[in-house]
């Protein structure tokens, strides 16, 4: 609750912003942060394709699209393709059919969606990529692409690990299931500081967990039986929370996640797990409806890749992001 | 000669056994941390809620059907625990509410199945997605958070130097058991998927039998959802994701014959006891994921192929 307010108080100061800049040049972000100003939206139908429902990061995506919308005016429809390509494609392709002025879309494939929305762009639709970037997404028509960075993430989340456990020591990681890009560019994120840290070494192979908490705390009781771990870096804050459970709270290792998820802020205050990057989904939905609002009304984006800044939260902040 | 007959057949009868054992070994060669008590204590929380939902599947195998349902079940079951366990009602309504809903699946599935006249694999799938869904409608999709210490302390806990959670399973290994192989009904069950027709003219109520089998499966997994938040200590309406395939692996694995009619208690444990030690051991030994699937994979049908040829001599 205390986030939505946030959110509100920081929109206006920006509205406060643009209107003091003026409406003549190009829109442009403030730290990580797009709006086209409240009411601007009004009479424009949008529809938000989410890649599926069932999780905190979605459900945040869901409830900052609903925000936005309301604030902008607009009709937002949101629709979940449950994993699903094929459903995707459809429901792109009925959306342009039933004359929707935008359609903004996480895709459930990076490779799967550009033809559906190359033929809805083609059509006069404003299509908006989010979340997740579809590959070479430009040359599909797609108006903007609104984003976290994940290699960016795995950075932020290294170097605080690092920083903890000065600079050397014992380290594990868990991942989500292996190709998924999002996991494999969180992965190039720990990579590229791991490198500047010479003395931090991995103890075993990054292990596989499928983003589930049961299945993390399971592989980690395992290791601990049979290593000295300084830190457990996991690529999300479920299996962060599952390798707290195993280690217990206040261990002593370091454990850290991504996404910034209402279970691991329950696991960063009773200290089961060190800290999380937050990944903000809920502001990439928010600046791709207001992306496609400003597109809408005739303006022009100064960039059309909007990236949204990352936080590290741990026992100090997380008061301020539940 | 006779002695030496006794033994290869007793061997072939135990050949699962004898692979567990074998594998043990080779594992603490290779890593001798495997063996440390933490260490096996790992392994019995590890096997234990995979092993109550064996132990339902058994049942349900045994009497010749086959329940696709209840890995969807315990992420029900686990999120009802996880909303009526926040510390607002004593421990045991979450429990009672958690196995209730399992049981409520498990009697639809038996009544679809043996009423209905419902293939198995089709009724069961069909609960398998709704009962996601339910879990997802009623969590808001959301993991539910802030369970009472009380709760957790259930799953983290130990008694004796045992954990907890293997405690539930001692108990429904030994009372599984005492129902398959010393009671008219675990008989029954066997001789309802042994051969249905002869069954049914021997005068037993197939139908009870079906639909029970289904019920003892759903139960349990109600059991398991109230353990599974205990012990990730929250409420996820994604977990347990194809637990029930976990569980079929440890019956057929464990001599459970997919045809039905046959399968024993012991067995069963061995099986998931089997899967949980390779799982643990490959973690602790720092096999990358990508070759523990291959590795699994590859044990378990060794492991079947070899306990069938080893039997197929012996007739």
């Amino acid at each position: 609750m205390k986030a939505k307010k946030m959110i509100s108080v920081m929109t206006g100061a920006l509205l406060s912003a643009a209107l003091i800049a003026g409406s003549a040049s190009a829109a442009s972000m403030e730290n990580g942060v797009l709006r086209a100003g409240e009411g601007k939206g009004e009479g424009y139908k949008i529809a938000l394709l989410q890649q599926h429902q069932t999780n905190a990061f979605q459900i945040a995506v869901s409830e900052a699209a609903e925000a936005a919308a309301e604030e902008l005016g607009v009709e937002l429809t949101l629709l979940s393709a449950d994993q699903d390509a094929a459903t995707q494609i459809s429901q792109i392709e009925q959306c342009a059919i039933e004359g929707y002025d935008a359609i903004l879309f996480e895709p459930v494939d990076p490779d799967a969606l550009g033809d559906a929305a190359k033929a809805a762009a083609d059509e006069g639709v404003i299509v908006i990529n989010i979340i997740s970037a579809c590959t070479n997404w430009e040359d599909y028509g797609i108006a903007a692409l609104s984003c976290g960075d994940n290699v960016t993430a795995g950075e932020t989340e290294m170097k605080e690990v690092a920083e903890l456990i000065g600079g050397k020591g014992n380290i594990a990681i868990l991942t989500g299931p292996s190709g998924d890009s999002g996991g494999l560019q969180r992965l190039e994120g720990y990579e590229n500081v791991l490198a500047d840290y010479p003395d931090i070494k991995q103890v075993v192979e990054p292990a596989d967990c499928q983003w589930d908490t049961a299945s993390a705390q399971a592989t980690v009781e395992s290791w601990l039986s049979a290593y000295d771990l300084d830190a457990i870096v996991a690529e999300n804050d479920g299996m962060a929370v599952g390798a707290g459970n195993a280690a217990g709270a206040d261990s002593g290792i370091v454990i850290t996640g991504v996404d910034g998820t209402p279970d691991g802020f329950e696991a960063i205050k009773d200290g089961r797990i060190t800290g999380t990057v937050s990944q903000n989904g809920g502001e990439m939905a928010a600046n791709g409806l207001n992306a496609a609002v400003i597109l809408l009304n005739g303006e022009e984006l100064e960039s059309n890749t909007l990236i949204t800044t990352n936080t590290w939260i741990d026992a100090e902040n997380v008061a301020d992001y539940e | 000669m006779k002695s030496k007959k006794g033994i290869t057949a007793l061997i072939s009868e135990y050949f699962i056994f004898v692979i567990f054992i074998a594998l043990i070994i080779v594992l603490t060669i290779l890593k001798p941390s495997f063996i440390t008590p933490r260490n096996l204590a790992n392994i019995l929380k590890q096997a234990s809620i995979n092993g109550i939902l064996a132990f339902g599947m058994m049942f349900v195998i045994i009497s010749g059907g086959f329940d696709m349902s209840v890995g969807s079940t315990v992420a029900f079951t686990g999120i009802l625990a996880a909303l009526l366990g926040q510390g607002q009602y004593p421990l045991i309504l979450p429990l009672i509410v958690a196995l209730a809903g399992g049981l409520a699946v498990g009697i639809l599935n038996g009544t679809g199945i043996a009423i209905g006249n419902l293939p198995p694999f089709i009724m069961t799938l069909g609960t398998q997605t709704a009962v996601r869904g339910l879990a997802l409608l009623i969590s808001n999709g959301k993991p539910i958070t802030g369970i009472s210490e009380g709760y957790r302390a259930i799953a983290a806990g130990s008694l004796l130097g045992v954990p907890n959670l293997a405690w539930f399973l001692i108990v429904v290994i030994i009372v599984s058991t005492f129902v398959a192989t010393k009671t008219v009904y675990g008989r029954r069950v066997y001789a309802c998927g042994g051969n249905v027709q002869a069954a049914k003219v021997a005068g037993i109520n197939t139908n009870f039998i079906k639909i029970s089998t289904f019920a003892i499966a759903g139960f349990l997994a109600g059991l398991c959802g109230f353990l599974m938040t205990s012990r990730v200590t929250i409420g996820q309406p994604t977990a347990a994701e194809s637990y029930e395939l976990d569980a079929i692996t440890a019956c057929v694995v464990g001599g459970v014959s997919m045809s039905g009619g046959v399968g024993k208690p012991w067995g069963v444990v061995v099986g998931t006891l089997l899967i949980t030690a390779i799982a643990n051991g490959l973690d602790i030994l720092g096999v990358s994921s990508h070759w523990q699937k291959i590795v699994k994979g590859l044990i378990i049908v060794l492991a079947v192929l070899m306990d069938v040829k080893g039997k197929g001599k012996k007739e």
